[in-house]
Parts: C-alpha cells; sequence; structure tokens
C-alpha cells in the first residue's frame, strides 16, 4: 500500500512537473507567435511603404519626364510611325525600323 | 584546557562528540512547562499561517487576482488599417501607414531642460515654438503634434517625460498626386473622408478597431490572451476605381497645358469607356497636392467636371437633331434653309456667326448653324417632346455615379418655357449641365444609340444602357459628327492622325449677375475611333483669355491629343489612313457663339 502511494506521489509530482513545463511551453510559443504577427504587420506596413513609393516613383509623368530628360528619347509622335496592316492585325512602326522592312 | 578534555574524551574528535549524555555542556534541562509553552506558541504560530493561507485562498482571491490582472494585463486597442483605394490596374492611390500622435496632459507634464531640448528636437521645432504651442495648448488633455513618423515617435517615448502620451494613428498618403487629387479626395486627421472617393466609400474604406486583453511576463513579453474579452480589429475593404492613372495622367497633362497655354481660369477632361461605361480620367485644373494641404482653397479642390455647371453652348445641338431624326421629322439629307443667318421669335433674334444659306441636316451639325438648330426645334419638335428627350439623357438630374456633389444641372419644366426658349435651348443655351453629364449624354451617339449608365469603380458586368436612338439614327449622327470634326467642320483641329474622330464644338458666353458677358467655356464632345467607338472624351476650357476662346480653336486641340495618346495606349487598332499630319481646310468655318 505504502509503496502504491509513493508511485502515485510521483505520478503526482511528474505531472505537477509536465503541467508547469506545458504551461510554460504554452507561454514560449504564444510569445513567439505574436513576434511573428508583429514580425508579418511590419512586414505589411513596409510593403505598403514601397507600394506607395513605387507608384510615386512610377507614375507615368514621372517616367516620361525621366525618359525625356536623362534617356533623350522622344514620345511617338503619329509622323514618325507606319501602320502596318499583317492580316487582320496592325502592326506599328516607327520610321527607322520602317527602313529594315524588306 | 576544553571541556571536551574535562570529559575525559580527549581521545576522540573535539568536533565529534560521541553524545549528549557524555557532553555535560549540551546538557539542557528544560521545565515540562517551558516545553509546552513553546509548542503551543510554534502551534498558534503555524495556525495562524494556515488561517492567512486559507484567508489569501478562498477570501481574497478576486482582490489578489486584480492585483496581478493591474500589474500583468492590460487591454490593448487592435488597430484597424483603412482600406486602399486602387486605380483599375492595380496602382495605389491612397494608403494608410502608421503614425504617432504625441499628446500632453498638462497638469503632470514637468520635462527637464534636457528632455524639452531632445523633444523639440524630435519633433524638429525650435525650443520657443514648442514652448508657445504647450502654451497655447491649454489646461486639459492637447495634442501636441499628429501624424508624427513612427521612429520619432520612439525617439519621444523613450525620452520617458512626464505627462506626454503616445498614441498610435494612421496618416492617409496619395501617390497619384495632384493628377488624382479631385477624384481621389482625402480624409481628415481622424481618417473620415471628407472630399472625393475617400468620402463617396467612407462606409467601404472605413476600418474597426478591435481590442483584446493580453497578460505580459515581467520582461514584457506577451504570454497569454483573454479571448474572451477579445474584440478582433475589421479592416477597411478596398476600393478599385475605374480610373487607369495612365490615361489619367495624360488628360491631365492635356488639360494643363490647355489652361496654362490658353490663360484660362481652370479646365477639365472626362474620358469614358464606351464598352463598359467606365470613367477612365477626370482631370482638372487647377488641383492641388492632396499630400501638402496647407493652404489649399476650395477652388483648388473642386471637380470641375462633376461639381460645376455651365451653359453648354453647341455641343448641345447634336441632341436636337437626333429627336428630329429618332421622330421622323427629318432626315441627315433634309434641307434647312437658314439664310439669312438670323431668326427673330417675339422680340428676340437667334444669329450664325455668318450666313450658310440652305444646309442639309447634316450640315447644320457640321457648320453649327444656331439659326438651323432653333428652326428644327420650334418648327418641328416643340417643348414636349424635347424636354422629355432632354430629361432621357439624364440632363437636371444628378448622375448615379457615387460621388459627393455631382451636380444635376438645370433643365427649366416645359410649361414655362418661352418660345424663344426653346430655340435657345435648342442650341445649348438657357440650360445648364456638367462635364460629366455631356460625356454621357454622347455615349448614345458613341454606342448603337444606348444612354450608359457611367461608374467611377471599376465594372464587373457589361452595362445595360436605355436605347434612346435607333441604331441607324445613331449611325446617322456619328456621320454628322465626324463631319463637324473634319476638314470642313467647326471643329477640325479634333482631327487625329491614325483615327477618325466624331464630336461637337462649343462656345458659350458665361453669365454674371444674371447677364452674359465677354466670358466663355470653350469645349468639345466627341468620340473615336468613329468606325467603332471605344471612348468618349469631354474636354472644357473656363474663360481662356489668350485671344482664343472659340471651343474649335480652343478644345479640340485638347481632345485631339487625349484621343491619339488614349487609343494608343488601349491598343486600338488605327481606322484611318494613314497621314503625316491632320487636314487643315483652307478657309476655316467661323463657329458660332
Amino acid at each position: 500500500m505504502v509503496r502504491f502511494n509513493v508511485i502515485l506521489v510521483v505520478l503526482l509530482l511528474l505531472c505537477s512537473l509536465s503541467l508547469i513545463q506545458s504551461q510554460h511551453k504554452t507561454r514560449k510559443l504564444f510569445h513567439e507567435l505574436k513576434v511573428a504577427e508583429q514580425s508579418a504587420r511590419q512586414m505589411d506596413i513596409e510593403r505598403d511603404q514601397l507600394e506607395i513609393e513605387q507608384t510615386s516613383m512610377a507614375s507615368p509623368g514621372q517616367v516620361i519626364r525621366l525618359a525625356i530628360r536623362d534617356l533623350k528619347m522622344q514620345k511617338i509622335s503619329p509622323p514618325q510611325t507606319v501602320y502596318i496592316d499583317v492580316g487582320s492585325k496592325t502592326v506599328a512602326a516607327t520610321e527607322s525600323a520602317k527602313k529594315d522592312l524588306p | 584546557m576544553s571541556g571536551y578534555r574535562q570529559a575525559g574524551v580527549s581521545n576522540k574528535s573535539p568536533l565529534r562528540p560521541s553524545s549528549r549524555e557524555t557532553n555535560g555542556l549540551l546538557k539542557v534541562k528544560i521545565t515540562p512547562g517551558r516545553s509546552k509553552f513553546a509548542l503551543f506558541v510554534l502551534s498558534f504560530c503555524f495556525l495562524g499561517l494556515v488561517g492567512k493561507a486559507l484567508f489569501i485562498q478562498f477570501f481574497s482571491q478576486e482582490f489578489l487576482q486584480n492585483e496581478a490582472d493591474n500589474r500583468f494585463t492590460r487591454t490593448q486597442t487592435l488597430q484597424a488599417t483603412r482600406g486602399k483605394i486602387f486605380d483599375r490596374n492595380g496602382s495605389v492611390l491612397a494608403s494608410s501607414l502608421p503614425a504617432r500622435a504625441i499628446g500632453i496632459f498638462p497638469a503632470n507634464f514637468e520635462p527637464t531642460g534636457d528632455q524639452f531640448s531632445a523633444l523639440a528636437k524630435l519633433l524638429n521645432l525650435p525650443d520657443a515654438e514648442l514652448r508657445r504651442r504647450i502654451a497655447k495648448g491649454g489646461k486639459s488633455y492637447f495634442y501636441l503634434q499628429r501624424q508624427l513618423e513612427p521612429q520619432a515617435a520612439e525617439g519621444i517615448a523613450k525620452l520617458k517625460i512626464k505627462g506626454l502620451d503616445v498614441q498610435r494613428e494612421f496618416r492617409r498618403l496619395y501617390p497619384g498626386g495632384e493628377a488624382s487629387a479631385q477624384i481621389v479626395g482625402f480624409t481628415d486627421i481622424d481618417d473620415k473622408g471628407v472630399e472625393g472617393v475617400e468620402k463617396a466609400f467612407q462606409k467601404t474604406l472605413v476600418a474597426q478597431p478591435g481590442s483584446w486583453r493580453v497578460t505580459r511576463s515581467r520582461l514584457g513579453h506577451m504570454i497569454a490572451e483573454d479571448e474572451s474579452a477579445q474584440e478582433l480589429p475589421i479592416a477597411g475593404r478596398d476600393v478599385e476605381l475605374s480610373i487607369d492613372t495612365r490615361i489619367q495622367d495624360l488628360a491631365f497633362a492635356a488639360v494643363k497645358e490647355a489652361v496654362i497655354e490658353q490663360r484660362a481660369k481652370a479646365g477639365a477632361a472626362v474620358v469614358i469607356d464606351v464598352q463598359t461605361g467606365e470613367v477612365l480620367a477626370l482631370a482638372n485644373w487647377p488641383t492641388y497636392n492632396p499630400n501638402q494641404r496647407n493652404g489649399v482653397g476650395t477652388q483648388q479642390m473642386r471637380n470641375r467636371a462633376l461639381v460645376d455647371t455651365y451653359e453648354p453652348g453647341s455641343i448641345f445641338k447634336p441632341f436636337t437633331v437626333a429627336l428630329a431624326l429618332e421622330s421622323g421629322k427629318v432626315r441627315p439629307s433634309t434641307v434647312i434653309q437658314t439664310a439669312p443667318g438670323k431668326l427673330t421669335i417675339g422680340t428676340a433674334t437667334i444669329s450664325d456667326v455668318h450666313p450658310h444659306g440652305a444646309l442639309t441636316v447634316e450640315q447644320v451639325i457640321q457648320k453649327s448653324s444656331n439659326v438651323g438648330t432653333a428652326k428644327i426645334a420650334t418648327e418641328m419638335l416643340g417643348r414636349e417632346a424635347t424636354w422629355g428627350f432632354l430629361t432621357q439623357l439624364g440632363f437636371g438630374q444628378s448622375p448615379e455615379i457615387g460621388f459627393p456633389g455631382a451636380a444635376a444641372g438645370r433643365v427649366r419644366p416645359h410649361k414655362n418655357w418661352r418660345p424663344i426658349e426653346l430655340a435657345t435651348i435648342s442650341y445649348g443655351h438657357g440650360i445648364s449641365t456638367s462635364l460629366m453629364q455631356m460625356a454621357r449624354a454622347y455615349t448614345v451617339f458613341a454606342t448603337d444609340g444606348l444612354l450608359l449608365p457611367i461608374s467611377i469603380k471599376k465594372a464587373d458586368a457589361p452595362p445595360e444602357g436605355v436605347r434612346l436612338l435607333s441604331p441607324s439614327n445613331a449611325l446617322a449622327m456619328r456621320k454628322m459628327l465626324e463631319m463637324a470634326a473634319g476638314v470642313e467642320g467647326t471643329g477640325y483641329k479634333a482631327q487625329t492622325v491614325g483615327y477618325r474622330v466624331g464630336g461637337k464644338t462649343g462656345t458659350a458666353h458665361k453669365q454674371q449677375d444674371g447677364r452674359y458677358v465677354n466670358k466663355y467655356i470653350s469645349s468639345f464632345v466627341g468620340f473615336a475611333p468613329v468606325s467603332a467607338p471605344r471612348v468618349v472624351i469631354a474636354v472644357m476650357v473656363d474663360e481662356p483669355s489668350a485671344g482664343r476662346y472659340y471651343g474649335g480653336e480652343v478644345a479640340a486641340p485638347v481632345f485631339s491629343r487625349i484621343t491619339q495618346d488614349v487609343l494608343r495606349l488601349l491598343r486600338v487598332q488605327p481606322d484611318a489612313p494613314y497621314r503625316a499630319q491632320i487636314e487643315l481646310p483652307a478657309n476655316p468655318v467661323k463657329e458660332s457663339v
């Protein structure tokens, strides 16, 4: 009987310790989850920020300005464009491209 | 000598006496009474401790639990972000980023000299200005600074100034800038939409913050949550507009350039997709930068294409002719005598800028004859039929576009029309419309006679239009409007290389204090390509003052430029034979005002 009681006490102790252990683990995992969620939120914010920057920097007006100023490009104007009928499709070619055509 | 030796135990270790009996020094003589008394005292103390433990466990549980909660459990607000606004291609037009508000409890606010200087530096303010703001703040809680960058706010929080509070909030950014400012609108400092789409779709965009109770460890780590006390935050839903930023930008650039070049007061342009009824662009000038709104006036905020109404002038004539065609009163080839270029009704006289003589109905539109249009209206249509058709076209009613402040314009009840009014209304005077209403009404010509519902939101399904003209009459109108925008028409400058265009010029006197003055609104409304219309484009320039004011000279070139760019952008196949330049007339037709 004494032995049985001793076994029960040991089991009780083991259960108590495992309960404490699992509680600790739960809290630790919960903390890790919240840290991960926080990190996800931060990334969302960064994505939004980058999205805004991208839209601002890649606005059509800005692209045209930079292309003309830095790359010395020109806007396509109708006199520089030749339309070629290929079946049902119309293909536009620039004057320079036209020279290369057979 | 030691006591151990005296006891005769010198042969054993002095530190390890064999027993109490052999160690005389340790012999204790306690009386039984004393022993019992000590036992009683100790038992009493022990019982006291047990009693206290039981008391704590069963009677102080709530109090202690509350104390623990107060130390380690907090109710936190869970922020939710306002929905974003996108254009039809997924480009962001409005988005929210976290910011911080710095508040002050004046009664507790006691910074040291160093803290004060550091605070001023982080707020990017001179010390004197900060002192002034704090003095101005009053005695109850006030915001010292709002919409602050989170990094700066973190630095301020680290100063641990007593009586200073850092709150979370959002700031709204508009990467579309001034080109789409009037469409998107803006929110106030509390994230509530006050203009444009931000206001119109407030219910969709608005976010609801939530809250939760969370337990933190001694180190500040979140270790548990109380799910029963959790209210989940609801993020605002995104809104996808029908606007195409690329088209918006080029329409905006064209309007801006025209207003500056013509030294005009303002300008606006609308581009509508004929296949879906969606508004692809809605450009205005002057405008403002929605990210820097300090000092912006109401004039810059006005979405003139939607909110302002004006007498449309000659761009209205096609509706009179369309009604005459639809009611079988005329055919495109019917001849109308407009000589001698004047028409007197009662005491008033209507005139053309110069007499045209006999014109076919087609030519009445092509040459923009006031007399011809007035004759069709007064001799063939009548007040009721004209009023009915204008009402069907949506004039006098606010367009159901879901935009705040969209103007209804004015079409008076036909019973009150005097004969001269029917004549003037036939060529666009005596009524008022917005540019958006005009653009929408022109969808009747651009489609096969269907008036399309228009939308500022991206459409999920093709719209169901209302048939107002038969397909053959719509085709006839397209032909007339192509003539009007052709080399022999008033709108020849609307021609664009590669595409056939149709449309009508308009030049109207402005009214001031109920009288017409020599200030003008120049406009052009048209569609392209004529073979299979894809877009309706309406352009308006308010008070051009650089010498030219006719719609054909001021607004038509803007239409041409927008059309050329839009159709190429939408990859619409050219439907006109290739020419290097548009054809210019030897003797341009003079426009009537």
